[in-house]
């Protein structure tokens, strides 16, 4: 009798169900949609880079940054517009955190390492954030807490408009130093060398003398030095055209003219003039002269033109004239240390038309961002994060 | 059992358990076929999807991280391979910046009568996968008001091959089996300004002057457009009227001269923008200045001339300014003003 196969047969059937029973268990605990796990989350990261290039771009992050170093108004302001922007660009589903990092002197200030943001005021938020599943975060670097304390400001002061014009900016900057003086000896001793009492930026917002040349060679080698930058306005140039102050402020002077208009700003992607509009017109009191200057752009030392003024010498033939002039300049002294020269050279009376207050708040901004953009201290650089998660408010 | 028996010898055919077997892999056969079966429907599924998320995320990527190829391309858009809608300043893309002009461009090339003919169409069609996509760009906003925040959503423009005025879907949406929607945050303007001029009156008195410009048929097809009056606030400083003059002097009377142009006095508010839904506004409430059939020379493709009188008191003032909306806008985005930089959204739709 032989009943050989029938064993072999029942456990090749026995083997064929419990392989189909293991295909079919794995097709049906595979995932029911593979798109979200993908694809949500590549929004959501999307979601955060976007609203945070936003945020940047519409001068939000920058406003709300000026606040916190300024603590003016209060910085709970701050917190108020960067919430309308991000929930203005983030739909309803999204939530958010950001943090921004504050530097040493605003961590003392503020009592807090970052400033963090959250949808709104709830203490449920930092619980919630620390209990997501999925989130995706953006970090920018911003160089906007370049706004310091004790900034020390050499100023050359020779008329009483430009003392009211001092005294409106220290109110503004109440922690800034400023050294006046009109004596050129004291003025010449603290610009020839560098040590605890050299000014970070000097300021010549109009002067009405001509400088020695030991005078004129100091600043120049100062500035060359990247010990301090020089803002300069006025007939600066007008009494000072040599080639030493053509040199600092990369300019040289062609001529002055009464009839022209205001000025208009043409560049708002630098520093000095980030808080203004392209096109925006900066009133000038029309009674006081503008000057004609030529950027004198070399290699390695580039010269932007941040706002123009026009004028028709032979109507209707017009020309451009540039009315403010920042000179940056960034030079390897040695492998991985740069010196950094700058200085910014305004072509109108500006102290005269704010102090008769023809775009008086205008000026004032503009010669503030003037003097801190030239001033030697290196900015700071701070984190900004942007985290976002699909959930419901907290 | 099923036996034989022949010459002695005992053989087994078939047996209940060859049966029971058979049985037993035919359920087998039958259940991994079945298996397969949903196996390859959920993997054609899934591919299906994340071709369609892919394809909507890459196309919202280049119109909002791209000015196009070629940058000019709204200016010769026989010329364009990948319609960017970013702007573009001086050679530099500001990413999720739109630009006005390129929106207009790429609506007008997919616009009913044009997008059939059109040379970009194969470009285009490429990018998004076929022609099963809507485009939908709006604002949103956030204020806080009295301790809380109130979020609004608006869409102004919305988009699709052979779009009409009018539709506020494409067709063969509704019978979609699959629909996958990007969203993207913008900032953006809501109109462009074709000109503008500042009126300022130290002493009372009027002042009267015309701006002449031309009209090209892209931008009379593309654009609205509108006239924004923007006075001060408080009466005390708001100029007394302005007069508008399309094509023609400035008129006399907002009854008598209805086809010469509009009137704005102060008694109107401290923004108005003509047309608008109201009878001294000509009761126009959809297309700008060129589609008001109550002006006898509306503007036209060609050479135009706006011709405007202001009369005021001392210390008033006004703004006038000639602003073009995307065609088919909400005449009331012609009342925001045109410079400023608003938060809002793109959305790339695309279905199956």
């Amino acid at each position: 009798m032989r009943e050989g196969g029938f064993i072999l047969s029942l456990d090749a059937v026995f083997a064929l169900l419990l392989t189909t029973m293991l295909v079919a268990a794995a097709v049906k605990l595979a995932p029911p949609i593979l798109g979200y796990q993908e694809h949500g989350y590549e929004r959501l990261s999307r979601f955060a880079s976007d609203a945070l290039l936003c945020l940047e771009r519409r001068g939000a992050l920058s406003e709300a940054i000026g606040m916190l170093a300024r603590r003016v108004p209060l910085p709970e302001n701050a917190k108020l517009i960067l919430r309308e922007n991000l929930r203005s660009l983030l739909p309803s589903y999204l939530q958010f955190r950001l943090d921004i990092g504050l530097p040493p002197h605003l961590q003392a200030k503020l009592k807090t390492e970052k400033l963090t943001v959250y949808p709104d005021d709830s203490p449920a938020w930092p619980g919630a954030f620390e209990n997501l599943e999925e989130v995706a975060a953006c970090t920018r670097v911003t160089v906007d807490f370049v706004i310091l304390e004790n900034l020390r400001i050499l100023a050359w002061v020779d008329e009483n408009d430009e003392n009211i014009f001092l005294d409106n900016i220290h109110n503004l900057r109440p922690n800034w130093i400023f050294i006046r003086t009109n004596d050129e000896t004291y003025f010449r001793s603290l610009i020839s060398q560098l040590n605890e009492n050299t000014p970070h930026v000097v300021f010549l917002p109009d002067v009405d003398n001509s400088f020695a040349l030991a005078t004129r060679l100091a600043l120049e080698r100062g500035n060359r030095n990247g010990w301090y930058g020089v803002v300069g306005g006025g007939a600066t140039m007008l009494n000072n055209n040599t080639p030493e102050f053509q040199r600092i402020f990369a300019a040289r002077l062609r001529t002055s003219r009464t009839q022209t208009q205001d000025i208009l700003i043409v560049d708002n992607t630098h520093y000095l003039t980030e808080n203004f509009q392209v096109g925006e017109n900066i009133p000038y009191l029309d009674t006081m002269p503008q000057y004609r200057y030529e950027p004198q752009r070399r290699l390695g030392r580039p010269v932007y033109v941040l706002a123009q003024s026009y004028w028709t010498p032979k109507p209707p033939r017009r020309r451009d004239n540039s009315a403010i002039l920042a000179k940056d300049s960034l030079t390897e002294i040695s492998p991985g240390v740069y010196r950094r020269e700058r200085a910014t050279l305004f072509n109108t009376h500006f102290v005269e038309s704010a102090t008769q207050g023809v775009g008086e708040n205008q000026w004032l901004t503009l010669a503030i961002r003037a003097l801190e953009w030239s001033s030697r201290k290196k900015p700071e650089f701070e984190p900004v994060t942007l985290y976002v998660w699909r959930g419901p408010h907290a | 059992m099923w036996k034989s028996e022949s010459r002695g010898s005992k053989g087994q055919i078939f047996t209940l358990d060859v049966f029971f077997a058979v049985g037993v892999f035919a359920l087998a056969l039958g259940l991994l076929g079945s298996s397969f079966g949903e196996l390859r429907g959920r993997v054609e599924a899934y591919w299906s999807g994340y071709s369609l998320e892919r394809t909507a995320n890459d196309a919202a990527d280049v119109l909002v991280y791209t000015c196009g190829t070629p940058s000019d391309w709204a200016d010769r858009p026989e010329s364009l391979k990948v319609p960017g809608i970013a702007e573009n300043w001086r050679n530099l893309t500001l990413k999720c910046s739109i630009d006005l002009w390129r929106l207009a461009r790429l609506r007008e090339i997919l616009r009913s009568g044009n997008w059939d003919s059109s040379p970009a169409k194969e470009s285009i069609s490429r990018m998004f996968g076929g022609e099963r996509f809507w485009i939908r760009v709006g604002l949103r906003e956030a204020v806080f008001v009295a301790g809380s925040y109130r979020e609004s959503e608006m869409i102004l423009w919305s988009f699709w091959p052979r779009w009409q005025p009018g539709q506020s879907q494409p067709s063969g949406f509704e019978n979609a089996s699959k629909v996958v929607v990007v969203r993207r945050p913008i900032l953006l303007r809501t109109g462009r300004v074709l000109w503008e001029n500042y009126i300022e009156f130290a002493d009372a008195g009027t002042r009267e002057n015309e701006f002449e410009f031309w009209l090209s048929q892209f931008e009379y097809d593309a654009f609205d457009l509108y006239i924004r009056v923007v006075s001060d606030p408080d009466p005390a400083y708001r100029v007394d009227n302005v007069s508008l003059g399309i094509n023609e002097d400035p008129p006399e009377d907002p009854v008598a001269d209805t086809e010469d142009g509009y009137i704005y006095n102060s008694s109107m508010g401290a923004e108005n923008a003509f047309p608008n839904p109201f009878p001294a506004g000509h009761g126009v409430i959809h297309g700008g200045i060129e589609n008001d059939v109550w002006l006898e020379e509306p503007f036209e493709p060609g050479s135009n001339e706006l011709e405007y009188r202001v009369t005021g008191d001392a210390n008033t003032w006004a703004l006038l300014q000639l602003v073009e909306l995307p065609a088919c806008s909400p005449p009331s985005l012609a009342l925001m003003d045109p410079k400023c930089v608003r938060t809002g959204f793109l959305e790339v739709v695309l279905w199956r």
